[in-house]
């Protein structure tokens, strides 16, 4: 089966930077499975996710969505066609809730009416209630709700794939948890493929099929969560691992971190 | 209510008007150049820089500079030159407030505009623009108030307005008129920002029914100057009327008003024009008529430094006006009004001096006033080099407040005006210049080419000619400068009128 993105010896050089910020990344998601970028800043995970919807192009290499090389695609449509997910949401202020959710279905040209529905629809399915939520201002929600617009926004124009940036960063850890339990529960509602960029390993072991470690622009580990813990495969990964792991223990007691 | 206020009070209207419709329409156009200028600069970056350079380069440009110079460079004058200067002075904060509010949007906001696929132009006018407006709405006010104040600057280019009041009045010592001018002029811009500070809050509180209000009081004011002005109004242009910025000037403007009104001609005045923007403006057919004096034409424009005498210089005068500008001298209305030295009465009997010559020695040890362009004129140059003069220092003022500086004696020599009632008035002697350095100053009745064509007009103004002896003339000053009245008054005096003067408006625009 063909994967739904694939990264092919993809190589991304910034403009007056110094060292590549991405070199020969080759990776992919399958249909409806969650890829988890994790890394620490600057280890070229975001330049990774960007290049999947065109806000970064490649110096050398391709991506392709369903087989297509990206850049044979508009990049407005490819984005319109892609959810996407910023940390604390990013919404736009002067806009309400319910203009934030509708922004790429208008764009799309999609009627009136229809997009109402949508909107609706979405907020009921982030679990906010549409009569109390749609109208207010993106000030004045807390940092969890406006991730959950964020989320309705992502998947207004129902894509099939969604990129997320450091969904739950700056948030309180039990709406942390609260808004992770969300996004399992939407991608298997949804049947979504979501690429999910983080710095949290422990976050992405808990939600991802797949974990791809990243370092300098270099992938250093992938597999499964349970295999990567087994395995990690590159020292670097076997101290990030090791680190999750001391960190449990202190929280848990030993037998937690023991179990692995 | 005070009479003199009332007064004032009245012309207020009609020189509000004129205010609000030009500080309306170059604020509508700056902000019609600034807003494209601005989403160019946000989209194509490198332009940034170089425009708000070039913006605030012309912002350091004297606004009184920028205003005069407009006339020249557009070989007009009245509103265009004023709209124009005001245009560019109005980019600068609107284009500068418009640039930094879009260049200072949150990046993850451009970021998420584009990762939710607008494009370029959607990103800039859904996301930057809106986020920026209110930084576009602080530069816009600033802009206004600005504008508001600068348009008072527009009257010695010949664009009615609120410094209508300010300009004669300061001339005229009439302090209620320069009072009713700044509280008018105060009075707009904070109108016009509190109104401002509405559409703000509007936007930021998501109101847009304060927005409406605030637009519709805007439109409403506009909507009325436009309705009094009537800018499309067609028909015979009225003739205008020139005067410069001194007593004099306003005095002899209405006299000439009076003749022309008696003919049941439609007549504009046109006052406190620079010196040399009035003759532009005659020969460039903008005003129709004024008075000027043979020796400054004469040194001023023919560049003459020899002085053949009176009769010849008018004559010269009169001919080279017609042969090279087709403009007409109707001739000298009866008097004189010479630059000269004066110098308090008890001081120059102290020091024994009786002429320019007597000067010479005491000249080091003393300070010499002026008007504005008295040191600039070929005259000062001549009679500096011609009699050797050399003083301690040397200060320009405005007229109305030579005098004063020589009472409190701040300047202890000043160039006058021989037809200034205020040389009597604080006791001062004018000099006699033996060596006839400086040429005659008969005062002569200029026409535009438009009246010299046209015999009832012309036929109107001939009783002027050689009806203002020296001494009338500085009496009517004297009225006005020193006892206070107003110029309409001393006016009517000049020149009496032949019947009972109807009830007219006598300020700019009598019918």
């Amino acid at each position: 089966m063909q994967p739904r993105i694939e990264w092919r010896a993809v190589s991304v050089r910034y403009p007056n930077a110094g060292a590549a910020a991405l070199k020969q990344l080759s990776a992919s998601v399958e249909a409806g499975e969650l890829l988890a970028l994790v890394g620490e800043s600057g280890s070229g995970k975001t330049t990774a996710l960007k290049c999947v919807n065109r806000l970064v192009e490649p110096t050398e290499g391709v991506v392709l969505v369903d087989g297509v090389d990206v850049t044979q695609v508009d990049p407005v449509a490819l984005r319109r066609s892609i959810g996407y997910v910023l940390q604390r949401g990013a919404l736009f202020p002067h806009l309400d809730v319910a203009e934030n959710i509708a922004i790429t279905p208008r764009l799309l040209g999609w009627p009136a009416g229809r997009i109402a529905e949508r909107v609706d629809e979405l907020l009921a399915c982030v679990g906010l209630e549409p009569r109390a939520y749609r109208r207010r201002s993106p000030g004045e929600l807390s940092g969890g709700q406006a991730q959950r617009v964020g989320f309705a926004r992502a998947l207004a124009a129902r894509p099939r794939v969604v990129l997320m940036d450091e969904p739950f960063g700056a948030l309180d850890a039990l709406i942390r948890a609260e808004l992770q339990d969300e996004v399992a529960r939407l991608r298997r509602e949804l049947g979504l493929t979501i690429v999910l960029v983080t710095h949290d390993l422990g976050e992405a072991l808990a939600l991802a099929d797949r974990v791809a470690v990243l370092r300098s622009g270099e992938l250093v580990a992938e597999g499964a969560p349970e295999q990567l813990v087994r395995d990690p495969g590159h020292p670097y990964a076997a101290a990030l691992f090791d680190a999750a792991r001391r960190q449990a223990r202190r929280m848990l007691g030993p037998e937690v971190g023991g179990a692995a | 209510m005070n009479e003199a206020l009332a007064e004032q009070l009245e012309r207020l209207p009609r020189l509000l008007a004129p205010h609000v419709l030009l500080v309306a329409g170059s604020l509508a156009t700056g902000v019609l150049v600034s807003l494209p200028l601005s989403l160019l600069c946000a989209r194509f970056t490198r332009l940034a820089a170089p425009v708000l350079a070039l913006a605030s380069l012309v912002q350091t440009i004297p606004a009184l500079a920028l205003l005069a110079l407009m006339a020249p460079l557009l070989g007009s004058i009245g509103v265009l030159p004023a709209f124009l200067a005001l245009v560019i002075y109005s980019v600068m904060p609107i284009a500068r407030n418009a640039i930094t509010g879009l260049r200072e949007v949150d990046p993850a906001l451009i970021e998420a505009a584009r990762g939710v696929g607008m494009s370029e132009g959607q990103v800039l006018l859904r996301v930057r623009a809106p986020l920026a407006l209110p930084t576009m709405l602080a530069g816009l006010r600033t802009a206004t108030v600005w504008t508001v104040g600068l348009a008072t600057l527009s009257t010695p280019v010949g664009a009615r307005s609120l410094g209508n009041f300010i300009f004669s009045g300061l001339q005229t010592q009439n302090f209620t008129a320069v009072l009713v001018g700044c509280v008018a002029a105060a009075g707009l811009a904070l109108a016009l920002d509190a109104l401002l500070a509405l559409v703000e809050q509007a936007w930021a509180r998501r109101r847009p029914a304060l927005a409406l209000v605030a637009g519709a009081v805007l439109a409403s004011g506009t909507a009325w100057a436009a309705l009094r002005e009537e800018p499309w109004r067609g028909g015979p242009a009225p003739l205008r009327i020139g005067a410069k910025t001194f007593t004099e000037q306003y005095i002899l403007a209405r006299c000439i008003a009076t003749q022309l009104e008696r003919e049941g001609r439609a007549i504009e005045l046109v006052e406190s024009l620079g010196s040399t923007v009035a003759f532009d403006a005659l020969v460039q057919g903008d005003i129709d008529v004024y008075v000027d004096y043979s020796g400054t034409l004469w040194a001023n424009y023919m560049k003459r430094s020899d002085t053949p005498g009176a009769a010849r210089v008018l004559a010269e005068v009169s001919d080279w006006l017609a042969r090279e500008h087709g403009v007409e001298c109707l001739g000298p209305l009866g008097f004189e009004n010479a630059y000269a030295m004066a110098l308090p009465r008890e001081r120059a009997i102290e020091l024994g001096i009786d002429d320019v010559g007597d000067l010479v020695r005491h000249a080091p040890n003393m300070t010499l006033g002026g008007d504005y362009e008295f040191f600039a004129r070929p005259e000062w140059a001549a009679l500096r080099d011609r009699y050797g003069l050399g003083f301690k220092d040397r200060r320009s003022f405005d007229p109305s407040l030579m005098f004063r500086a020589v009472e409190m004696g701040e300047v202890d020599v000043l160039a006058a005006f021989s037809s200034d009632g205020r040389i009597a008035a604080y006791d001062l002697v004018v000099l006699d210049e033996p060596l006839e350095v400086l040429p005659p100053y008969d005062a002569v009745l200029l026409v535009s080419a438009r009246v010299a064509a046209d015999p009832a007009a012309r036929a109107a103004l001939l009783p002027l000619i050689g009806a203002i002896d020296s001494e009338a003339m500085r009496r009517a000053n004297m009225q006005v400068d020193v006892e206070g009245q107003t110029v309409e008054a001393a006016a009517a005096l000049l020149v009496p009128p032949t019947r009972p003067p109807a009830q007219r408006e006598v300020e700019e625009d009598a019918k």
